[in-house]
């Protein structure tokens, strides 16, 4: 929102003083109002421009546009050539100069400014163009930065004054403010110039009175009837009001400087006089008004209007030249034939002023913005007035507005009169203003935090023109009829707040009781895990919650079981994670080409499943940490073993820093398990290889999948062979960290003694002769000894799956005697035999 | 039923394509056989009462021939079987068996680490801690946050929403905020109140919005919420505490603050947060932009609405509540240049922040 200190000082003619500081204002509009995104000095860019006048123009022999001009600036100029008669001499090159004109003139070092906000400004100087001196030019209006009009210079009016400052006649000292739309959003008399001059007074302490012609009681007059109606016939309340007059005799030609320059320094391009007027003074008072050409639309100087819902399929092509389908949630503007615009969006192509329009009918309406949004979404249109119609204007404001505009358009066009009556279809119970509100002082003293003076609240709100009275202990606000935010006392709040200032307010910490915060375990957990698995040299990693298509499918997974986002930045970023392990493989090979031969990355996160809810019946957010080690081909020269059994020695080193034993874990192959009966843990367990991976289990509770990845997957993402990883249920992990952390044993006083056993060749997994082994060395040992078993080495001849020999290493003490060699020779022995 | 010609066509085009599939030594090259091209080719000759019924038996041509096409990829990559419970391969010898890596290489993610420690200041001021979703309901992100169906409020989220739907038949929602847990926390905490205690809950969490990336922007990136609830809490409060937390933070007593009014439909008033520039204590340096000032973060007082949807009276409760963006705060601190970076993965980044440095 562009808001120009100049139109705001312009529409502070009734108030006690406007700010003339301009660092000051727009200290107050960024602390009290709204951050300020981009400002604009204009003076500086128009300090040199000059009205002058041309005295002679003689075309330049040798060329066919250039003229040979000699200006009068009442000698204002001193750094420049001057001919005997006192005059300056300028070449210009616009087909419309003419002796007599009044003109402006950029002399030598000016500005162009047009060309300001670019990377090299244009300066003029005195230069030779056909052996003329050209000192300076004279300017158009693009080159002026006020249109888009370059077909010639600028002609003022013939009683303009000259030899005096461009900027003086069409206020262009100025500073154009552009402050962040998004905290208006509740405030739609904040779109308009007359709202932010209000607020920079209040903000000010100065009272504020909205000019004479904004009341809501100001209402166009006309004796006329019979040549203008309107008709609501919407299926709902969307048009609570709608106002409309015509008015003929009309000249359309190009608004007058001062109009066309303080619509392009608020951002929007001039047109022409009616048009200008429009918007012009939409912008002055954040209400949108539209101009049909009555000849387009109606018949012998009369028209019939209805608001109603567009037809289905029904067309318009609108003002930018789109051409729309529309459906019935768009509220339509038409005649009797056909629909005329799209009400409260854009009007349309077939009834746009043109050169020829010389009878308008005028339109001052409110819609609903919920409607209006709707519409505008529909049809990718965004305007000027979608931008204010969403913020929902009071319609109160639509009687003084059109009266506004009409009073312009006499002003402009001498000729022009009112040729209908002023129609007004309005549904009266949604025309009103909101119920006075009645504040408790306690409360508002309460969220302060200090007793603000009764006559200083009543002052600040007095200022904002907001009608307010103390009675019983309680501040009585009447919300003046722009004011459509006014509906709660926390409202009015905010408003004492912000105009006393948020940052005068006393700012001291809440005080407590010295409870202690709650933070969940699983947090706790997270922290031991990232920072034990960071200290065993793996890199943490952050990754997207969304994945594509190809990389759920070459990792295995079913994307139909994934959640998937129907507007979607990209394919690449389509579907929710099903698991985590396919986010971490895809940064392995970048990782490796970028010369990193080895590492483990891990990521903490969550996985989402189609199908899967939790108790609140929304999707399941399964917590996770998944692993993966990765060794490129030549470092991965060095180890001995597949991979599948390094992503096991993370999995019992994660363990322990849990305080948890390797020996809780039971890993059961993947191929052995029913993938579909695992919910949990199946579309993570796909991305696995068969016959080298597992599902974990502890206490017959799955704690995860670990494994080598498949071969779809490693083709795709360009694995390495040495690469191995898993994925854990977090919440599952933490709570084994509470319920099976490992129990401190007493130190024995008593010696060690430590032997080796090899048990023979055999085809068993390591687990059913691990167990066994433990069986039988139970049965025994005595109950006097404390003693572990850890197997060091597994002897496989030539690629003989039935012959695997496995050598434990039995340690023991006794916690009351001295254990002798022989006695655990002897048990050594008797194992043996059991195999 | 397909008539028995086509019946038999079928069946003779998949005799062929099989033993084409075993003869090719590039197996895909079968889904672009001449022979599977006719089938599809011919579709559109049939009568109209068989093309459903042949398009759907060549479909499942197609299918068999791509799983046979799979199959045969997974066997040619088999790899022996290994015995999953061992903790170690056989035949290897102790010091050359893979295990953990060297912990100078080790790292963090900056944003973890950063997070951990944001949120440590927090929980010693007393505020309990509660992660954030990242898969919620229209409701939650906006329902309960004041947001009336439909109004132009929402517009200024762009959020990501999926083709699944919650139990109202709407899409479900990628949260633009952590305020979509606000009404959560206060329902979880609401004891706290009977108790005379506040309910002082930070939220963290990943959110996202459906924006163009670019080295300043990212559509998934981290928030910290704060909820503060109890009796007579003021502005001047919300303002002391963000204030302590930003001077713990920089560790820095002489920051000071200040704020600019904004527009949340979910707080009243709401506000904006900036705060004197820790880096060049309002010298003026390129990341204030030379304004000696740094936006942080959007808060305010809870709106009343958002009370009463969690249960809680207006009248005699009032509260504050912040949103403040991670990743910039961390950018700043250590001069990263482009937010991608974060969520990329590369090593090369991740492991400056090892105890080994980039190596």
């Amino acid at each position: 929102m562009k808001a120009s200190l100049a139109i705001m000082r312009k529409l502070a003619v009734n108030a006690a003083s406007f700010p003339e500081d301009v660092a000051s204002v727009e200290q107050h509009i960024g602390a009290q109002i709204g951050a300020i995104e981009d400002k604009q000095e204009l003076g500086p860019l128009y300090q040199d421009a000059l009205i002058v006048k041309v005295i002679s123009a003689m075309p330049i022999e040798g060329s066919d546009h250039l003229s040979l001009c000699q200006i009068d600036d009442r000698q204002v100029r001193s750094d420049v050539e001057r001919g005997k008669d006192g005059l300056v001499q300028v070449v210009c090159g616009a087909p419309n100069v003419k002796a007599g004109q009044i003109v402006v003139w950029l002399p030598p070092g000016s500005i162009v400014p047009s060309t300001a906000a670019g990377e090299e400004p244009l300066i003029m100087a005195a230069r030779k163009i056909l052996n003329q001196v050209s000192n300076g030019m004279l300017a158009s209006a693009s080159e002026l930065a006020i249109s888009a009009d370059h077909s010639g210079i600028v002609v003022l009016p013939e009683d303009t004054a000259y030899g005096t400052k461009l900027s003086d006649l069409i206020d262009l000292n100025d500073t154009v403010f552009d402050i962040e739309n998004k905290m208006f959003t509740h405030r739609p008399d904040l779109f308009g110039q007359l709202g932010i001059a209000r607020e920079v007074c209040a903000t000010f302490g100065i009272a504020f009175k909205s000019p004479d012609w904004y009341r809501a009681d100001n209402y166009l007059k006309s004796s006329l009837s019979g040549s203008l109606t309107v008709a609501n016939r919407l299926k709902d309340k969307a048009c609570p009001r709608f106002m409309a007059v015509s008015i003929g005799k009309l000249k359309i030609e190009p608004s007058p400087l001062w109009l066309q320059s303080y619509l392009s320094r608020s951002g929007i391009r001039p047109l022409n006089n009616i048009v200008d007027i429009t918007n012009y003074v939409m912008l002055v008072s954040s209400q949108p008004l539209h101009a049909y050409d009555l000849s387009k639309i109606g018949v012998n100087g009369k028209a019939e209007l209805v608001v109603r819902d567009a037809l289905p399929k029904e067309k318009l092509t609108l003002l930018d030249g789109s051409e729309i389908e529309l459906s019935d949630e768009d509220i339509v503007i038409a005649n009797q034939e056909h629909a005329l615009g799209l009400g409260g969006v854009m009007g349309g192509r077939d009834s746009e002023i043109s050169d020829t329009t010389t009878q308008i009918v005028l339109e001052c309406a409110s819609f609903d913005m919920y409607r209006i949004r709707r519409s505008s979404m529909a049809h990718g249109v965004f305007s000027e007035a979608v931008t204010r119609f969403t913020k929902g204007p009071s319609a109160l404001a639509c009687p003084p507005v059109l009266a506004f505009a009409v009073d312009l358009i006499k002003h402009l066009c001498p000729e022009a009169e009112v040729i209908s009556e002023v129609a007004d279809e309005r549904n009266d119970a949604l025309v009103q203003e909101l119920p006075p509100l009645s504040l408790d002082l306690k409360l508002l003293n309460s969220y302060l935090g200090i007793e603000l003076d009764q006559a200083e609240v009543l002052s600040l709100l007095k200022n904002a023109e907001i009608e307010a009275r103390i009675e019983d202990q309680k501040l009585v606000v009447r919300p003046p009829f722009w004011r459509t935010d006014l509906s709660l006392d926390v409202d009015v709040i905010e408003e004492i707040a912000r105009l006393h200032g948020f940052d005068q307010l006393p700012q001291q910490l809440p005080q407590r009781l010295l409870s202690v915060p709650s933070i969940d375990a699983i947090q706790i957990t997270k922290r031991q895990l990232r920072a034990a698995l960071a200290a065993a040299g793996a890199n943490e990693v952050l990754s997207y919650s969304f994945v594509n298509k190809a990389l759920i499918e070459a990792c295995g997974q079913d994307p139909t079981e994934a959640y998937k986002i129907t507007n979607a930045l990209s394919p690449e970023l389509e579907y929710y994670r099903l698991s985590l392990a396919p986010s971490l493989l895809s940064k392995v090979h970048l990782n490796h080409k970028a010369g990193f031969d080895r590492f483990a990355m891990f990521e903490l996160g969550k996985a989402h499943q189609v199908g899967q809810l939790d108790s609140e019946g929304l999707p399941l957010e399964a917590e996770r940490l998944a692993l993966v080690v990765s060794a490129e081909a030549k470092s991965a020269k060095g180890y001995q073993g597949e991979a599948f059994y390094q992503a096991r020695s993370w999995l019992n080193y994660l363990l322990g820093t849990l305080n948890c034993d390797a020996e809780l874990l039971s890993l059961r192959p993947l191929e052995q398990a029913d993938l579909n009966q695992e919910t949990l843990w199946g579309a993570a367990a796909r991305t696995y290889r068969s016959g080298r991976s597992a599902l974990i289990e502890v206490n017959s509770k799955v704690l995860g999948v670990i494994g080598e990845f498949n071969a779809s997957s490693t083709k795709a993402l360009k694995l390495p062979p040495f690469c191995s990883g898993f994925e854990l249920n977090l919440a599952f992990l933490s709570e084994l960290s509470v319920t099976s952390a490992r129990q401190y044993q007493e130190l024995p006083r008593y010696p060690k003694v430590i032997q080796d056993l090899t048990l023979p060749g055999s085809s068993k997994s390591f687990s059913e002769l691990s167990n066994q082994l433990k069986l039988e060395l139970k049965s025994l040992m005595p109950k006097d000894v404390i003693y572990a078993l850890s197997a060091i080495d597994a002897y496989q001849p030539a690629n003989d799956r039935s012959d695997v020999s496995w050598t434990f290493r039995l340690s023991a003490q006794s916690s009351v005697r001295t254990l002798t060699d022989r006695e655990i020779t002897d048990i050594v022995e008797k194992l043996k035999s059991k195999f | 039923m397909m008539n028995e010609d086509l019946t038999s066509e079928v069946a003779q085009a998949r005799e062929r394509l099989l033993k084409q599939l075993e003869q090719l030594t590039d197996k895909p090259a079968v889904l672009r056989s001449p022979d599977l091209r006719a089938l599809y080719q011919r579709i559109a000759t049939l009568p109209e009462d068989q093309r459903g019924l042949f398009g759907q038996a060549v479909n499942q041509l197609k299918n068999e021939l791509a799983g046979l096409i799979t199959e045969h990829q997974e066997a040619e990559s088999a790899l022996p079987p290994v015995d999953v419970s061992a903790p170690f391969a056989l035949n290897s010898e102790p010091s050359r068996r893979p295990g953990l890596l060297s912990a100078a290489m080790g790292s963090r993610h900056p944003i973890s680490r950063e997070l951990e420690l944001i949120l440590d200041i927090f929980n010693g001021m007393g505020f309990s801690v509660v992660e954030s979703r990242e898969i919620d309901d229209d409701w939650h992100m906006f329902g309960a946050l004041n947001f009336p169906e439909g109004h132009p409020a929402r517009d200024d989220y762009d959020t990501f929403m999926t083709e699944q739907t919650d139990t109202n038949g709407k899409p479900l929602i990628a949260p633009a905020h952590t305020s979509s847990m606000q009404n959560r926390v206060i329902s979880r905490y609401q004891a706290n109140l009977a108790r005379n205690e506040p309910i002082a809950v930070v939220i963290p969490g990943r959110t996202f919005r459906n924006e163009d990336v670019d080295a300043r922007h990212e559509h998934t990136f981290y928030q910290v919420e704060g909820v503060y609830i109890n009796k007579g809490v003021n502005i001047g409060n919300l303002i002391a505490t963000l204030k302590s937390f930003l001077q713990s933070y920089f560790a820095n007593d002489s920051l000071s603050v200040k704020t600019q009014p904004f527009y949340f439909p979910f707080t009243e008033p709401s506000l904006e947060f900036s705060l004197s520039c820790p880096f060049c204590n309002q010298q003026g340096c390129s990341i204030c932009s030379f304004s000696g000032w740094i936006e942080l973060l959007g808060c305010g007082m809870i709106h009343p609405n958002v009370l009463k949807e969690a249960g809680v009276d207006p009248k005699e409760y009032q509260g504050f509540a912040w949103g403040m963006g991670v990743e910039r705060i961390i950018m700043m601190k250590y001069g990263i240049e482009d937010i991608r970076h974060f969520e990329s993965g590369k090593l090369a980044f991740l492991r400056q922040f090892s105890a080994g440095g980039d190596s």
